[in-house]
């Protein structure tokens, strides 16, 4: 289709570019578009009229608002349904599908449908097919069928990069038309930050493709370009183009999705804005005007017809009726007129009021124009051929041949913004709108929204905005507020704007909703039904309820209304809106990459010897070390040989101050006072609950000097908890995390000492560092280490904790030296079955939110003299300590060599006594053996237990109470 | 969600930066005379207000400090001057004084009152 781009006195409002052509599939056949073109667009200009078939009768539906106003051009888009079209650009191989149609848009088998109306009256869905119940799962299959448009694959994974920011500003400005230019440059002059938020790609509003006159013979589009050149301009206003506002919420809280075009890091962003003052600057949308078959494709409104012409340089037909309540659309015949469009005749339904400048123009172009007319009939089966236009006061009745309907009512403030934020509306009968009544506290509205129309009156009033929020954040006196308020006065005000809905037809073909096909019959039919607010009959009749949110029918539901029932003005009232204004992407909701992890400084070392790594909190892990999930080549050296294992995801902290001992004493259950230099200390934290939440080691470094572990799960809380249980106290201690800066290595195995030895001159002997012994000293004369001798495994074991940097080095460096020892990595689940044959408990797999420490038999821990320290968990561990109905930890084995059990099963007779922690076949010892939380009085040795096993068919194995640990009682390898 | 947060060291932050401490119910009590109950309310109860409640928040995702701040639950905003609100409240609803009146208080909202009115 040829474009308008060469008519010279389009060029500066066209957003497209001519030399570049978009190619893009439609239906499997190749179609190009311009660069800047917008989908709808794209296929507007290639000839399609039909771009889907509504949602019950299956009708033919086109363009009409080129806002995404409503479900008409919502289509499939990369296998993404329901993209709405109108606003979304044209990319290179796009692959575009029509929806809700069998067969194809053009020939719809299911068009029928439009005939069956008269069995789907209002609410029809709430009242038939449930009675008899037995119709129901029947009826409903076919339901789902034909319910929602656009269908998505199960398989369908949503491609792109989803971003997120959260930026804050002093003053946010919603809208980047003339009011909200104007009201960023006012506040921006002011010295503050602005954000500005647009949903077009452009900044210019509705001055942008309207070539009337500004003032002094400027078009309005140039001035546009002036207002939206100096925005950009303005080092300290931040410009979000393309960028749909959702939601607003107290604390002037903005949120909004950006957009990204093909050169973005990101396909959709979410933003959210804290902004001291707001300005609503969101102008106005087009009221459909609602007449027999009043959304046949060709019927648009007259601004998409002018825009389409404008904008993207297409003529949206030859022949054209335009059938208008307002100034814009005369304004938009004189226009397209000039631009080629050839024009029946104009119908107006206002009587007087016109600009008269407007209709001196039509005049002069021979434009015909009926003043009290109002298109009545749309005819033509898909596609419109010709309209009957009758007079409102005659009912005579004039028919006109066309391919275009340029059709609307009259104009609606968009006031999604300022009432989803709890801001109410006044109906206000001069303009027939919705005006802003109660505001929320810093929040201005400005431009159209108000009412206003004159577009210095506009700017104005933009400029008040701006000023006033720039008053908010103290940064403009009330004086100037007041001579500019003086100024608007002196121009002209609010616009008379009709009330208009209907055209005199019984409305069974009358369309006040699209998304959701009801008809003037359907609300008639609801509102003798009962239904007599709009709201109610919002819900009942589903008007208003589509993607569109209401952009179609959310004025005129309520006018009608009022009118139909004959009520007094004041009784209008607007049905409510709710966020998200538009429908965003789920994907930009759920927000950037999830999968941010952090690794261990010897993560590639472990990686290249073949550690198969799983997520483990915020870290990675290497959980095994071969395809044999059972680990028993890893176990078996580290009991015959020794091992190496990555502990460097351990919460590592040093506490220090005149106060860190008290703090220590506070937090951990046993006497702090006691940790003696040279010596590790092992002990637990509760909560005040007295169950158990982290158990650890701490050295004293020095006096009030202390460096302390806590698990891998804990170390992110652990500062808080320390703080927040010595907040009333006013103690003076610094408590460092330095879980990244450490790293740990865990050197185990009877061998552990041949290897440590052959890395260093200091004495490691047995006498030298015994068990539960502390060093610290150089390696090689330069990495410094910290050697902890801990038996977590149930063998000779060193813990060594470095600097993160020389971590790689010194684990080569042990690689190396426990060569000839046969030394081996071994993973978490190594570790997890060694530390089990010891009956070594990790917190979270042997205890739960509701076990104490005593229930878990650490109760040697705790010291119960200390209560000047307010241990946190004492007084409630005093109080459980001869409860007799708690949870004990037992160890237990199968019976008859049975295989373990898997962790979590429960533990039954009748009813749940309790359940299995972790079991496993051990290599060691040659039998299954685990442990287990029951009841007390199942804790005896002995005892039978009876286990149940998810999805065991009710076939229960048994193992048998017995003394722990289970691997080495005495304790005595790890510490030889 | 659109809740900012004064912090004592970093100043008007957004809401997100902190995690909630619970309401302020004062220093740990001396561990002598505790029973199973007081110090089960001292941990696990709180008054629920709705109004304005001093509360502790916790920097997490910046200086890592504990404070209190006055928040008024029915608008989810910060105050900063509570002692005024609290004062308009007062004057407006009359605190019953004695713990016979508080029962009195308690049954007509359950609209009993009538009844009860003359026995007092």
């Amino acid at each position: 289709m040829n474009r308008l781009n060469q008519i010279p006195t389009l060029k500066p409002t066209l957003k497209i570019d001519p030399s570049e052509k978009i190619p893009f599939q439609y239906k499997g056949k190749q179609y190009f578009g311009l660069k800047g073109d917008t989908i709808a667009g794209a296929l507007f200009a290639n000839g399609i009229r039909i771009f889907g078939r509504s949602l019950k009768y299956h009708r033919p539906r086109g363009l009409y608002s080129l806002d995404g106003e409503c479900s008409n051009t919502c289509m499939e888009v990369n296998g993404i349904p329901n993209t709405r079209c109108e606003n979304t650009l044209l990319k290179t191989n796009m692959t575009i599908k029509e929806q809700n149609v069998k067969g194809s848009a053009e020939h719809d088998l299911m068009g029928f449908m439009d005939k069956l109306d008269f069995l789907m009256p209002a609410g029809f869905y709430y009242k038939t097919m449930h009675k008899p119940a037995k119709i129901w799962p029947v009826a409903m299959k076919q339901i789902r069928k034909a319910a929602g448009l656009g269908v998505i694959n199960p398989d369908f994974r949503m491609q792109g990069n989803f971003d997120e920011i959260f930026p804050s500003t002093d003053v946010c400005v919603i809208g980047g038309g003339p009011a909200g230019m104007t009201a960023a440059l006012a506040a921006a002059e002011k010295g503050l930050r602005v954000i500005i938020m647009e949903s077009r790609p452009w900044l210019g509003g509705f001055f942008d493709y309207r070539a009337f006159e500004y003032k002094n013979g400027i078009p309005l589009y140039s001035r546009a370009k002036e207002l939206a050149a100096e925005v950009e301009s303005k080092e300290n206003i931040r410009v979000f183009k393309h960028t749909f506002m959702v939601g607003s919420y107290n604390n002037n809280l903005i949120t909004g999705f950006m957009t990204g075009s093909e050169t973005d890091s990101f396909t959709e962003r979410y933003i959210e804005i804290r902004a001291k003052s707001v300005v609503v600057a969101t102008g106005c949308i087009e009221r459909p005007l609602l007449f027999d078959n009043n959304e046949r494709p060709g019927v648009m409104q007259p601004g998409c017809a002018l825009r389409l012409a404008r904008s993207y340089g297409i003529l949206a037909g030859k022949e054209a009726v335009f059938s208008i309540g307002h100034d814009l659309g005369l304004e938009a015949a004189v226009d397209l007129f000039d631009l080629g469009l050839k024009i029946a005749c104009v119908a107006d339904i206002r009587q007087d009021g016109q600009n008269p400048a407007l209709l001196l123009a039509l005049e002069k172009r021979n434009i015909k124009i009926l003043k009290g007319w109002v298109a009545a009939k749309a005819h033509g089966a898909k596609q419109v051929k010709s309209v009957t236009l009758t007079c409102l006061d005659t009912l005579a009745e004039k028919t006109f041949d066309c391919d275009l309907l340029a059709a609307s009512a009259g104009m609606t403030p968009v006031t999604g913004p300022l009432t989803i934020v709890q801001g109410t509306l006044k109906y206000d009968d001069y303009t027939g709108f919705f005006l802003p009544d109660k505001v929320p506290d810093k929040m201005h509205t400005a431009g159209r929204i108000d009412g206003l129309d004159d577009a210095v009156a506009i700017e104005t009033s933009g400029k008040i905005a701006g000023l006033k929020a720039a008053f908010d954040c103290k940064a403009c006196d009330k004086k100037e507020i007041d001579e500019i308020n003086a100024k608007l006065k002196q121009l002209p005000g609010k616009t008379r704007g009709t009330k208009f809905v209907t055209a005199p037809v019984k409305g069974r073909k009358t369309f006040i909703c699209f998304d959701e096909d009801t008809t003037i019959k359907n609300i008639k039919q609801a509102i003798a039904m009962g239904f007599d607010v709009p709201e109610l009959i919002k819900r009942f009749t589903s008007a208003g309820t589509g993607p569109g949110q209401g952009g179609v029918p959310g004025h005129n539901l309520p006018l009608f209304v009022a009118k139909y029932k004959a009520e007094s003005d004041n009784a209008v009232k607007p049905t409510n809106v709710r966020a998200p204004l538009v429908p965003p992407f789920l994907a930009s909701f759920a927000g950037t990459n999830h999968n941010m992890r952090k690794m261990t400084p010897v993560d590639d070392l472990q990686k290249k010897d073949g550690g198969i790594f799983r997520r483990i909190g915020a870290w990675e892990r290497a959980r095994y070390f071969s395809n044999d999930f059972s680990c028993r080549q890893e176990i078996e050296n580290v009991r015959n040989n020794v091992g190496l294992l990555d502990g460097s995801t351990l919460g590592k902290f040093r506490i220090h101050g005149p106060d860190a001992l008290k703090a220590l004493d506070r937090i951990y259950v046993s006497d702090m006072s006691k940790v003696r230099p040279g010596r590790v200390k092992y002990s637990a934290m509760c909560n005040d609950d007295g169950c158990v939440i982290d158990d650890g080691v701490v050295i004293k470094l020095a006096e009030n000097d202390y460096y302390f572990t806590t698990s891998t799960g804990r170390a992110g809380a652990t500062v808080e908890w320390f703080r927040y249980h010595t907040r009333f106290d006013g103690w003076d201690y610094h408590l460092v995390n330095l879980t990244d800066s450490m790293g740990v290595i865990n050197l185990a195995g009877p061998k552990a000492r041949k290897v440590f030895e052959k890395i260093t001159n200091e004495d490691v002997s047995n006498e030298a560092l015994p068990y539960s012994g502390y060093k610290k000293f150089l390696i090689k004369d330069t990495i410094p280490v910290k050697v902890m001798r801990l038996g977590f495994v149930g063998e000779l074991s060193y813990e060594f904790h470095v600097p993160s940097s020389y971590m790689k080095s010194l684990w080569l460096i042990l690689c190396e030296a426990g060569e000839e020892f046969n030394i081996s990595n071994f993973g978490v689940e190594a570790q997890n079955v060694l530390r089990m044959e010891k009956c070594h408990v990790i917190l979270g797999s042997e205890s739960e939110q509701r076990t104490n420490l005593l229930d878990i038999g650490l109760g040697f821990l705790w010291d119960r003299t200390k209560t000047d320290a307010k241990t946190v968990g004492a007084v409630a561990l005093r109080q459980a300590e001869n409860h007799p109905e708690r949870l004990k930890l037992v160890g237990f084995k199968m019976e008859n060599n049975g295989r373990a059990p898997l962790d979590g099963s429960i533990i039954v007779d009748k009813k749940i006594l309790g359940y299995v922690c972790t079991a496993r076949d051990s290599f060691s010892l040659n039998e299954a053996v685990g442990m287990a939380l029951v009841e007390s009085k199942l804790a005896k040795v002995g005892t039978r237990l009876e286990i149940y096993e998810p999805e065991c068919n009710d076939k229960r194995i048994y193992g048998k109470v017995v003394a722990v640990p289970f691997y080495d009682p005495e304790g005595k390898r790890m510490k030889m | 969600m659109a809740l900012t947060i004064t912090c004592p060291v970093c100043g008007k932050r957004n809401g997100y930066e902190f995690r909630y401490g619970g309401e302020d119910k004062g220093p740990r009590p001396d561990e002598s005379n505790i029973t199973p109950q007081s110090w089960c309310d001292y941990v696990h109860m709180n008054k629920c207000v709705a109004g304005v409640q001093k509360e502790w928040w916790f920097h997490r995702d910046g200086c890592g400090s504990w404070f209190t701040i006055h928040r008024d639950t029915t608008t989810n905003l910060e105050v900063t001057k509570p002692e005024t609100k609290l004062e308009l409240k007062e004057k407006t609803v009359e605190e019953p004084k004695n713990e016979s009146e508080k029962n009195l208080t308690a049954v007509k909202a359950h609209g009993n009152g009538g009844k009860n009115n003359e026995q007092a």
